[in-house]
């Protein structure tokens, strides 16, 4: 990193706490004795209708590119010029200043600029500032490898957050409180526990600490603090599941609401948690519906480790449901070369070969385990053998079972025996075992257009019509209201109430949607 | 939440508590009870497993044989289980059952858990007991949680906030839960720390609490006394400050008026006029402030109290003056006067709205012709000033029939509380004395002389602090008429409603007897005055009810005329009395809330949608400025489900009544409504963002109706320019962006407009009055300074609304108006000219709008002026949006004054004075941020916000706390040295610059519009 890129990272890093010391200032403005009726109108109203989290989450959308570049030593300094160490903010300011102890040169540099400008510390926005900071920190430390040094600093960041959290709590009604916090917070939290994760692999929390994310979870709850919420319950989840408790994870997953307005990246990673815990207690179904939504509801643009994750899932679920997947799933982009023992595996269980299934399961034994999802793999040897029945039942109308176990590589007739009943018993094969004779004999095809099994997937499918199409047509529905800003446009008020262009707006949410992956 | 609480109790190292649930069906009592606690300790952690086995744990809290320890810790589990599953009122149901120590707040780990229930309990506690309150059956739920256990945790929350001393946290629950004991406790409470000054603002804020929050006028009522009680008991301590006490005195005064007993409060007054100077002087200021709270009754018992205790003592100056403030129109004068001489009517807009009339031939249209003579009225309401009308007499001529008694009529709203002069001015048209030698009342004409006796009504009736010897006077006067004119229907119409105006509330018995032999007369015209002067006379009273503030002697008599009435208003088959009666039902029920329900109920029931009309006023009233749920919810019911158009109207309209305390509430409500495809709920939607948002120039209100300005039905449009009209109200011309201009150039060009129908016209022309009513020095607010509703202003809208049916009910506006002065009066009622109140505001801000300048141009050119404006407005969308572009960095401060300079600029080139405005605003200096105004001013609602008093300079109001508003009382701090001093001396016709009265033009019958027809090309052609 040459100097000059770095003032120039410092001085935007500068430039977007400005930011956010503005748009929440702004916020807070109604204070101020302002005798112009129209701004104390405006400024009531933005207090009404504009929550402070809100202002400060889509800061921290629009600031993501800074954040990617600063280093640690953009933050001290900038944490040591913009924060007041008069006031409570001093400890956040300390901390992040130990961090990078500036080099000689730096020092004479930030000198330099101190002389140049009286330092004007930050007022409204000093709180959510230092805590973001804090996380910025966390997070190179992280990238760093650092992460004992990550862990530390996050302890003590989350300690500072909930104190502010608490005192605004104590006396505040709407203005001054900590609500621009939340999403600082619910971050905080995030990056706590990768880097603990980090730290050791397999790691999973003890049990004093669980209490504390779960008192941590109820103190969200309870303040209606919806990204810490959801970030908390995500974070308990998967700890358990870490840990694998799947009967604990399912009964936390059944008795915790997950927040409706939490973001759509935690909403994602609940899915694939439920997802996760659905599949490995046997429900099939459910898990399949959560984990193809959530691969939809999944950035398109970035975070390809979590849809790489969630896709293997989904095809094991998909294999496990009786279905082959999509051929092109397999070759889509950036998912190719990871998924290639899945549809190894794929191809084993459409043919029905135990042999070649067994081979390819030992053959990427580490690389399952490691994807967590090599129990679920081996529930598949059923389905396989399942399958392989029904190739030869629909081939053949009498075969031994001796040859069945051949075929399907089952060690004896006997082992046949059993899962051909089985088979005939779930209703995978339409069959009667001759034991004497030792030969299985199928039955006809009866004539599926007898049965309600037609009616039922005609229904199937008229339903999944019926909901495409309300979706559709209320995805066209316009906004309540929308007409009148339109109305407003042509009269040329636009720009008094939206003042971004809709360039701006596209690129905060991409940067929003990149930002958590 | 990591480092400071750590699991306090027995940190275990179980990670599941599946063993321990599994011991719950145990048979051992013992082996049950350890795992039990077990849980306790677990649960906070492992609530999601233990909520698999909620069901058991229940049986086990609610099975009897069970040992009581078992059950209890079974209970305290499941609470924790439910408050976890974020279930506040289950987990307060079991925490119920778990015994002491629950709600203990010392352990540090469960502070959420009890505060959560805390919270949950005082919830339901209110709900338990406001049910109770409300008569409500008792239903199963309310059984589930024991009312005594909760009372105790209720009780616990009281005693901290006593030891706390957040005492008003402690009222809030107290008026909530509607239990005056509390109410009591909490007073005594807070009077045992023994600061005065405390219990005397938590007083304040029960007051003010009581009075805009409490639902239940019972409830109120009791709340209100308890009150009352202390401040006297504060009034009578000796050893509580001055200042205190002075304050107490002017709240319990306030608490008087709420629970309308007279004595006291006279009782207060006279104790102050007998103290000292100052004291006397605050004596004074509750005089002037009853009476500005518009409820005449109660004034005038007051000062008959008054009196009783004058005659005991030696009468002094005071109490002259105190009584010439009650009853002897001395306020009226002071509005009058001021209106007067203040008045800033532009004679130009009257000038330009006749031309247009006479222009495009619509002179013709008696119906514009008589909107435009009200609009002339309003302009001047309260003014005196008749000029336009002496120079435009051939003008005035045009109107016949009921225009012509519409005209008469109008001088009342001209002179509205000019008393002095009333019969002197109206001498030339009052019809002979009926009771005279030869006098014969015949069917035909008495157009001029039924509008004449409306007059007089008006000019009494208008003011609420007119003389009250002169009103009976009057009113004795018009009741000679109304007797005897039975024949002739106007002027029996004109006598009922002057008789109606002058005997305002007064409940008299005879006036409501020969009102109601008036109807029996059937005829349509005069019943419907005559009902609703019924409701005039006994305004308030809420006659007919169970409970009413009818004097007892002769509540029966009227109870009984009041039931005839309704029989009366099923039989007859003329809408117009059903109307007048069902209106006059509505004036009755005013400010009854809960009493009147029972009327309201039958009416709203009744087959006839007259009656269910009527039944809509009746709720907007009974509840006016209460903005009662239970009244708002029905009003929006029937705004949607009635069948009858009217009806829904009224209904809308209502809304605004009831809501007109938290105004912004009603354009929010009707916002839907406005969008509603049935133009009469439109019109009315309309009317109630007007009515509620009068005067505020609120940017949104504005913007909601704009579009109803183009709507398709024509009466929606006269909705939306009145409605915008009264928003706009004594707005200077920066109000909302400077929109208002436009809007002042769109009514002047619809009027003008051939392609608008009538009605449209109409409200355009009635709209150009609003907006500079009463010489735009008067304001149109239901509300008084003290937060009372002003019985006349809303008995006003009310009726004035009536225009829709009836023309003639347009004067009633002059009822709804208020004059907004500000004036300083020393002890001798004089005002002394050097006080002055300071502004905090730009003087631009609250200026008058600038006054029209004559236009030598033929009216073509103001058809292109309207073109002109909407390109201007282009222009300035793309200058603005420019100047965006390079002034990036402009502090946001400074943008709004770039907008209004580039806005100027093309606004600019359609108008010559504007150019000239320009340039000389170019060379003046920045407006400065404060002025002073001197003494007497205007001062708007608005406006007060921003004032204040130096306390600096030499007249020092007596009560300093208050905004300057109204009529303030001064001290002088340096008696001694000479005073300037002005006299307040009402404007007589005598000493008028123009000396001679206005000449009595004579209404002459239709021949005379071959002249005006002959005229009309003559006018056109200047």
């Amino acid at each position: 990193m040459t100097e000059k890129k770095e003032a120039t990272t410092q001085e935007k890093l500068i430039e977007a706490v400005n930011r956010l010391e503005r748009a929440l200032s702004n916020q807070a403005s109604y204070k101020t004795d302002e005798k112009d009726t129209d701004a104390v109108i405006e400024a009531a109203s933005t207090l009404i209708h504009s929550n402070p989290a809100k202002i400060v989450k889509r800061w921290l959308a629009t600031s993501s590119g800074i954040a990617a570049d600063v280093g640690l030593s953009d933050i001290s300094y900038v944490a040591k010029t913009m924060l007041n160490p008069m006031t409570l903010s001093a400890t956040g300011r300390d901390l992040l200043v130990q961090l990078s102890p500036p080099p000689e040169e730096m020092q004479t540099e930030g000198d330099d600029s101190k002389e140049e400008k009286e330092p004007t510390y930050l007022s409204a926005s000093a709180r959510e500032v230092e805590c973001y900071f804090l996380s910025l920190a966390i997070r190179i430390l992280w990238r760093a490898n650092e992460a004992s040094k990550a862990l530390e600093l996050s302890v003590k960041a989350i300690q500072i957050t909930t104190l502010y959290i608490e005192e605004a709590s104590k006396n505040a009604y709407g203005v001054g409180s900590a609500n621009g916090l939340y999403p600082i917070l619910a971050r905080l939290y995030r990056y706590q526990s990768l880097v603990a994760e980090n730290c050791s692999p397999g790691f999973h929390l003890e049990h004093g600490q669980r209490a504390e994310l779960v008192n941590a979870h109820r103190m969200a709850v309870i303040r209606r603090d919806v990204d810490t919420q959801a970030t908390l319950l995500n974070i308990m989840l998967r700890d358990l599941l870490n840990a694998n408790q799947v009967e604990q994870a399912q009964k936390l997953l059944a008795n915790s609401s997950f927040p409706e307005l939490a973001s759509n990246n935690q909403l994602c990673r609940h899915l694939y948690f439920s997802g996760r815990i659905q599949a490995l207690r046997l429900e099939y179904t459910s898990a399949f519906s959560n984990l193809s939504q959530c691969l939809r509801k999944a950035p398109t643009n970035t975070g390809i480790g979590f849809r790489i994750a969630a896709q293997r899932l989904l095809i094991v679920v998909q294999l496990l449901m009786g279905e082959i997947p999509e051929r092109t799933i397999f070759f889509s982009e950036g998912m190719k070369g990871e998924l290639v023992p899945y549809m190894k595996i794929t191809q084993a269980v459409r043919r029905g070969d135990l042999a070649v299934f067994h081979e390819t399961v030992k053959k990427f034994t580490d690389r399952l385990k490691s994807d967590g999802t090599y129990t679920l793999i081996s529930r598949l040897a059923h389905s396989v053998v399942k399958a392989g029945l029904r190739r030869l039942n629909t081939s053949y109308s009498r075969i031994s079972l001796e040859d069945i176990a051949h075929r399907l590589g089952l060690p004896n007739a006997t082992s046949a025996e059993f899962v051909v009943s089985k088979a005939v018993r779930d209703g995978v094969i339409d069959a009667t075992i001759y034991h004497e004779e030792g030969y299985v004999q199928s039955h006809d095809l009866v004539d599926v257009y007898a049965t309600t099994e037609p009616m039922e997937a005609f229904h199937r499918r008229i339903a999944y019509c019926l909901t495409t199409h309300n979706d559709a047509v209320r995805s066209m529905r316009y906004p309540p209201d929308e007409y009148k800003k339109q109305l407003e446009a042509s009269r040329g008020m636009r720009g008094k109430k939206d003042d971004k262009s809709d360039e701006e707006k596209v690129q905060e949410i991409e940067e929003e949607l990149d930002d958590d992956y | 939440m990591f480092a400071p609480a750590p699991i306090s109790i027995a940190p275990s190292n179980v990670s599941s508590a599946t063993g321990l649930l599994s011991m719950l069906t145990e048979s051992s009592p013992s082996l049950r009870k350890a795992a039990l606690v077990r849980l306790f300790n677990v649960v906070d952690t492992q609530w999601h497993e233990v909520a698999q086995s909620l069901p058991d744990l229940e049986a086990l809290a609610e099975d009897v044989e069970e040992d009581i320890e078992v059950r209890q810790l079974a209970a305290t589990v499941a609470s924790r289980v439910f408050f976890y599953l974020e279930e506040p009122e289950q987990a307060l149901r079991l925490a119920l059952e778990s015994g002491e120590g629950v709600f203990d707040e010392s352990n540090k780990k469960s502070k959420a858990y009890v505060e959560c229930l805390v919270g949950a309990a005082v919830d339901t506690y209110i709900a338990i007991k406001q049910k109770s309150n409300d008569g409500d059956e008792k239903s199963e739920d309310d059984a589930a949680l024991p009312i005594d256990k909760l009372q105790t945790i209720v009780q616990i929350m009281f005693d901290r906030c006593y030891s706390e001393q957040k005492f008003e946290h402690a009222l809030g629950i107290a008026l909530e839960a509607r239990e005056e004991a509390k109410v009591m406790e909490i007073f005594e409470k807070c009077g045992e720390q023994g600061d005065a000054s405390k219990l005397n603002s938590l007083l304040q804020y029960a007051f003010h609490a009581a009075t805009t929050l409490v639902a239940s006028k019972v409830f109120r009522f009791q709340v209100v006394q308890i009150i009352a009680q202390h401040l006297t008991q504060m009034m009578e301590d000796n050893n509580i400050p001055n200042a205190i006490q002075k304050s107490c005195a002017f709240s319990l005064a306030n608490a008087h008026q709420v629970l309308r007993t007279s004595k006291p409060v006279a009782n207060i007054i006279s104790k102050l006029l007998n103290g000292t100077d100052d004291d006397a002087l605050l004596g004074l200021q509750l005089c002037f402030d009853l009476v500005e709270s518009g409820d005449q009754t109660f004034v005038n018992s007051v000062s008959s109290d008054l009196k009783s205790e004058t005659d005991s003592e030696a009468s002094s100056d005071n109490f002259e003056k105190a009584l010439k403030v009650l009853v002897g129109g001395f306020s009226s004068e002071l509005a009058i006067a001021f209106l007067h001489k203040s008045s800033d009517s532009d004679p130009l807009i009257m000038e330009n709205l006749k031309s247009a009339l006479e222009q495009r031939g619509s002179g013709r249209n008696s119906v514009l012709h008589n909107c435009a003579v009200m609009a002339h009225s309003f302009l001047n309401a309260g003014t005196t000033n008749d000029a336009f009308l002496r120079d435009n007499l051939e003008w005035m001529k045009k109107a016949s029939n009921w225009a012509k008694f519409s005209a008469t009529g109008s001088l009342g709203v001209l002179h509205a509380g000019h008393i002095t002069e009333a019969m002197t001015l109206l001498e030339p048209y009052l019809p002979a004395d009926p009771e005279g030698e030869n006098a014969v009342v015949t069917s035909e004409g008495g157009y001029a002389e039924g509008g004449s006796l409306y007059a007089l009504g008006l000019i009494h009736g208008s003011h609420a602090g007119s003389s009250a010897e002169k009103r009976s006077e009057t009113n004795d006067f018009l009741m000679k008429h109304l007797r005897n004119s039975h024949a002739n229907e106007p002027i029996s119409h004109g006598a009922a409603l002057g008789v109606g105006l002058t005997a305002l509330g007064t409940n008299k018995l005879d006036v409501v007897n020969e009102l109601k032999d008036l109807i029996y007369t059937d005829s349509a015209v005069s019943g419907e005055a005559a009902g609703i002067a019924i409701g005039l006379v006994l305004v308030g009273s809420g006659a007919g009810n169970v409970r009413n503030n009818l004097d007892p002697n002769e509540a029966e008599e009227i109870n009984e005329v009041i039931s005839e009435l309704k029989t009366y208003a099923k039989e007859t088959q003329h809408e117009k009395i059903i109307r007048g009666i069902v209106m006059g039902m509505a004036l009755i029920n005013y400010g009854q809330e809960e009493n009147a329900d029972y009327a309201i109920d039958e009416m709203r029931g009744d087959r006839d949608p007259l009656m269910r009309y009527g039944a809509q006023y009746a709720l907007a009233l009974a509840y006016c400025g209460t903005g009662s749920n239970k009244a708002v919810r029905l009003l929006l019911h029937t705004a949607v489900s009635d069948v009858s158009d009217d009806v829904r109207m009224a209904a809308v309209i209502g809304l605004a009544f009831v809501l007109y305390k938290t105004p912004k509430r009603v354009p929010e409500l009707v916002k839907l409504l406005l969008e509603s495809f049935n133009p009469h709920v439109r019109y009315a939607s309309c009317m109630a963002v007007g009515i509620a948002m009068a005067g505020s120039g609120d940017a949104e209100s504005v913007a909601l109706l704009e579009p109803m300005l183009k709507d398709m039905t024509d009466f929606v449009r006269q909705g939306a320019l009145l409605g915008t009209s009264l928003i706009y109200m004594q707005q200077s011309d920066q109000c909302n962006d400077r929109k208002i201009k436009s809007f002042r150039e769109k009514i002047s060009s619809i009027v003008s407009d051939k392609h608008q129908t009538t009605l449209t016209k109409m409200g355009a022309i009635m709209a150009t009055g609003i907006l500079d009513a009463g010489g735009r020095n008067c304001s149109f607010d239901l509300g008084s300074k003290n937060g009372f509703t002003k019985m006349t202003s809303a008995v006003g809208a009310a009726l004035w609304l009536q225009h829709w049916y009836w023309f003639p009910m347009m004067h009633m506006f002059s009822l709804a108006i208020t004059p907004t002065f500000t004036i300083g009066l020393n002890k001798d009622f004089k005002y002394p000219k050097s006080f002055e109140i300071k502004c905090n505001s730009k003087p631009s801000l609250f200026a008058y709008p600038k006054r029209l300048e004559e236009k030598k141009e033929e009216k073509k050119k103001r058809v292109e002026t309207v073109t002109l404006s909407t390109t201007a407005k282009e222009k300035a969308r793309l200058a603005r949006k420019k100047a965006k572009e390079d002034g990036d960095e402009v502090m946001e401060e400074e943008t709004p004054e770039v907008k209004e300079e580039v806005k100027d600029e093309p606004m600019d080139e359609s108008k010559e004075e504007a150019t000239e405005e320009k340039k000389q605003k170019k060379k003046r200096e920045p407006e400065p941020l404060s002025y002073r105004l001197s003494n007497p001013c205007r001062i708007t609602k608005a406006q007060a916000e921003y004032c204040e008093f130096d306390l600096e300079q030499r007249y020092r109001p007596v009560r300093t706390e208050e905004k300057p508003y109204g009529v303030i009382l001064v001290t002088d701090s340096t008696p001694g040295e000479d005073e300037d001093l002005g006299v307040v001396k009402p404007p007589s016709i005598e000493s008028e610059d123009e000396a001679d009265p206005p000449e009595p033009f004579e209404w002459t019958p239709p021949e005379e519009t071959t002249t005006a027809k002959e005229e009309e090309p003559q006018a056109s052609a200047e």
